[in-house]
Formats: C-alpha cells, sequence, structure tokens
C-alpha cells in the first residue's frame, strides 16, 4: 500500500500519530508527515485506524501497482 | 483605534456588535495582524496563518488552565497541553471517531425527523414557529444524552444546566463586574447540579465500563488518569462544548438558507452538495468566535511582540474570512470548493465532535428540505448576548 495526505487540509490533530506512530508523524507545525510511505502489511490495521480516526479525512492507502 | 500602535478600544459586548460582529472584525484585521484589546487585555491574532502558526505550538501558547478550572471547578482535557492532554483524550476519543460516528446516523435520523416532520406540519399550517426552540436545541442534546447512555426523563435537565453554562465564556471576560459575578452565580449553580449528577451516574455503572459517554469514565485508563470530579467534569466540558455550537450552526444553516433561497433551492435537488454547504456555514457563520491561550514566553507574531503571561485570542472568525485564502469572504456560497477553516479549531485541541456536529448537520437539512423545501424567515434576528458562541436565539419560521 501506498500512503497519501493532503497536507494542505491536515487539521493537526495528532491522531494519526497515536494511532500508528511508525508511519505517522508531525511537523514543528503539526502537519502530518509521513515518514514510511510504503508500510509493511502487518501494519495495515494501525494505518486503518488512522484513516477512521483522522477528522479532516485526509489519509487514503492506495493499493501499489502491481 | 490605532494603527500604529495596534490597539483597539472596540466595545464588543454592543449589541450592535453581537447582531453582526463582521464590522468590528474587519475594523480589527485593518489595524494589523495582532491586535490588543486593553481592557480586556486580550491580544488577538487575526490572520489565518498567524492562527495556524499559533495554535500548533500548544508549549508557547498554552490553554490558559484557569479558564477551565473556573468553568468546571476542575481542569479538564483541554486545559492540558502534554501528556495528561492525551491520556484524557484517549478515554472518550473512540465514540468521537470520525468513521465511528458515522454508525450513529440509524439512531440520531429518527428523532430529528419526528422533530422536523413536527415543525414543517405547523409551519404549513401557517404558523410562524421558532426553529431553536422546537428543533435546533434540542438535536444536540438528544444526540449527548444518547451518547451517555442517559433516558430521555433526564433530557430537560441537561439541556437546562448547559443552557446556563454556556453562558460563560463570556462573562468571564466581561469588564462589568456585577453584570460579570451575577452571571456567573447562576451559571455556576447549574454546574454543580451537573456535576452531582454525573458523578451520581458516574458512581451508579458501578465500576463497569459500557460503550457510551459515562461508561467510559468507568474504564481502567480512565479510573486511573482521573479522579471521580475529575472524570465528571469532563463529562461536562462534552455536554458543554457540543450543544450550544451545534445549536447553533443550525440555526445560522436555516437562517442562511432563507437569505440565499437559490443555494436552499440548489441543496434541495442536489443533496451530495450538502457536506460542503454545511463547511460554507461553518465558515461564514462565525459560530466560535475564539479561543483563548496564553503565551508563555515573549514571542513575536508577524513582527508584534506579544508579551509573557499575555491572554492571546485566536480570532476564528477573523480567519475564516481571510481574504488570502479566500476570496470575497464576506460573501455566502455554497458552492465553493470546501477549504480548511478554523470553525473546529486546529492543533491539539481540535475539536473532538466534528464529525459528529457535521453528521447532525447532514442529517437536519435533508430531514428539513425534505419536507419543506422553502421557508421564510424576518428580517430582524435576534442574536441574544453571546459573543463568543454567536448564533441566533430565535429563528421565527414560516411557510415561503
Amino acid at each position: 500500500m501506498k500512503i497519501v495526505v493532503d497536507r494542505e487540509r491536515c487539521v493537526a490533530g495528532g491522531e494519526c500519530v497515536l494511532a500508528c506512530g511508525e508511519v505517522f508523524a508531525q511537523d514543528d507545525d503539526g502537519i502530518v508527515v509521513v515518514v514510511d510511505e510504503h508500510p509493511p502489511e502487518e501494519l495495515r490495521e494501525a494505518v486503518e485506524e488512522a484513516i477512521e480516526a483522522c477528522p479532516a479525512a485526509i489519509i487514503e492507502a492506495v493499493d501499489d501497482a502491481a | 483605534m490605532s494603527v500604529q500602535d495596534h490597539t483597539t478600544a472596540e466595545d464588543f459586548f454592543a449589541p450592535e456588535v453581537v447582531a453582526d460582529p463582521y464590522p468590528l472584525l474587519e475594523r480589527l484585521r485593518g489595524i494589523g495582524p495582532v491586535v490588543h484589546h486593553e481592557a480586556m487585555d486580550l491580544w488577538m491574532v487575526i490572520g489565518f496563518d498567524d492562527i495556524k502558526w499559533c495554535a500548533a505550538r500548544p508549549h508557547v501558547f498554552e490553554f490558559p488552565a484557569e479558564w477551565q478550572v473556573g468553568t468546571f471547578g476542575v481542569n479538564v482535557m483541554q486545559g492540558f497541553d502534554d501528556e495528561r492532554h492525551d491520556a484524557i483524550r484517549a478515554v472518550w476519543s473512540p465514540d468521537f471517531n470520525r468513521r465511528h460516528v458515522q454508525g450513529y446516523r440509524a439512531m440520531i435520523t429518527p428523532m430529528v425527523a419526528e422533530l422536523v416532520e413536527a415543525f414543517a406540519e405547523r409551519v404549513r399550517a401557517g404558523e410562524a414557529v421558532d426553529l431553536v426552540d422546537a428543533v435546533t436545541r434540542r438535536i444536540p442534546t438528544f444526540v449527548i444524552t444518547e451518547l451517555m447512555g442517559i433516558g430521555p426523563e433526564r433530557r430537560a435537565e441537561y439541556s437546562r444546566w448547559s443552557d446556563e453554562m454556556a453562558r460563560i465564556p463570556q462573562a468571564m471576560i466581561d469588564s462589568d463586574p456585577r453584570r460579570r459575578e451575577r452571571t456567573l452565580a447562576e451559571a455556576f449553580a447549574a454546574r454543580d447540579e451537573m456535576l452531582d449528577a454525573l458523578r451520581a451516574e458516574i458512581a451508579r455503572r458501578d465500576g463497569v465500563e459500557t460503550p457510551d459517554v459515562i461508561g467510559r469514565a468507568a474504564s481502567e485508563g480512565a479510573t486511573a488518569t482521573m479522579s471521580l470530579d475529575e472524570r465528571a467534569a469532563n463529562i461536562a466540558s462534552l455536554v458543554f462544548a457540543g450543544y450550544e455550537t451545534t445549536s447553533k450552526l443550525l440555526a445560522h444553516s436555516v437562517l442562511m438558507l432563507a437569505r440565499h433561497p437559490e443555494q436552499r433551492a440548489l441543496l434541495e435537488r442536489e443533496r451530495d452538495r450538502i457536506p460542503a454547504a454545511v463547511e460554507e456555514v461553518l465558515r461564514h457563520c462565525g459560530i466560535t468566535m475564539m479561543t483563548p491561550r496564553r503565551a508563555r514566553e515573549d514571542v513575536e507574531v508577524h513582527g508584534v511582540t506579544i508579551p509573557a503571561g499575555a491572554t492571546v485570542g485566536l480570532m476564528f472568525s477573523t480567519a475564516n474570512r481571510d481574504p488570502a485564502r479566500w476570496e470575497q469572504p464576506a460573501r455566502f456560497d455554497v458552492t465553493r470548493a470546501p477549504k480548511q477553516h478554523y470553525a473546529f479549531g486546529f492543533g491539539l485541541h481540535h475539536c473532538l465532535g466534528q464529525s459528529l456536529a457535521r453528521l447532525e448537520a447532514d442529517i437536519f437539512l435533508n430531514e428539513l428540505l425534505d419536507r419543506l423545501p422553502e421557508w421564510d424567515v424576518p428580517e430582524d434576528i435576534d442574536f441574544g448576548t453571546n459573543f463568543f458562541i454567536r448564533g441566533p436565539k430565535a429563528v421565527p419560521v414560516s411557510a415561503a
């Protein structure tokens, strides 16, 4: 999977970091930073949690092209 | 008013300001990026980007905890900026998680439908009915008491206590001491009754966690991090946070769609535009005017030095009409492509209930448009006296 975020619409809530700190971090302005763009499969559940928790709905996990 | 030294002496409590604060807010924007109100001793940050910078730095701009302690008797989630905040918020965030909230649609829809049906019937029969009393102030109370697992027989009490507590934020900075003391005394009496009721509800759960807002207070996580008083106070803060604000969002949307019938007709025809319309109401109508912070150190914001210890107001309503961000920002237009705004704040303390508020607004507008696609409201609408959570006190609706 590939993680895609819309930094423009991020509200710096930090829910994604709480849900999956291996994939998401926040910069000095609190805006989401994707630290692992292609996380391993075992993190899928935590990534889904981050997607569901994001109040601005700005995170997507797209399937890598075959 | 002085452009050179960034000060203002405007009276925020003047009746015409509550009726329409935007002329004053635009005058503030004209003074500068940071404006000091000497009588209120408030440093107001005006622009979208500057507010983002401040709100992203909770260790420089802390929440003034005494506002929370003053309101709830003890500090609550919003008044902490550190791990304590995270531990407390984590207790209740599962119930307000965006995906989880969608699951409340089935619970909320029939109740809203019933209220709106009764309301619409009266309007169609020729009555002018106050939307706020009949519908919009009842919806958030119903929702939050359902989420708390509290029965219908207690709902009116929570509504009354919330109405009283809603007067607190503005009273806290009222420069008229007698008016301030009187308002606060009444509001605190109501708060104490609510806290008593909540402590009793939590105790009634007898240590067994149930999947509701009060039941969460019985969890291991909650009891480990908060005393009973703190758990009750945090729940009170959730009730308080979601009531007046959501009620006013719904009322503003009906008012704006009365003023812009062509946009209302568009929404009636194209229901998938409603979410974007809700965002435009949030941006345009300035429900939560500002949030307070305190500067922990001397800090420069856009060239203006704010002294250590200063109370800072992040002016969400001015930011939501920042001309650097929106074209013709004073124009209400549901067809705008939604852009991030600050109606729900930004950063660490961003509104926990925002997904719930959006859901309630979506359901309400759909049910209303189903039954009453056209409506009229009078020219003159009373916005009451609450400047900091702003909305119509009453909206008399009649058939178009």
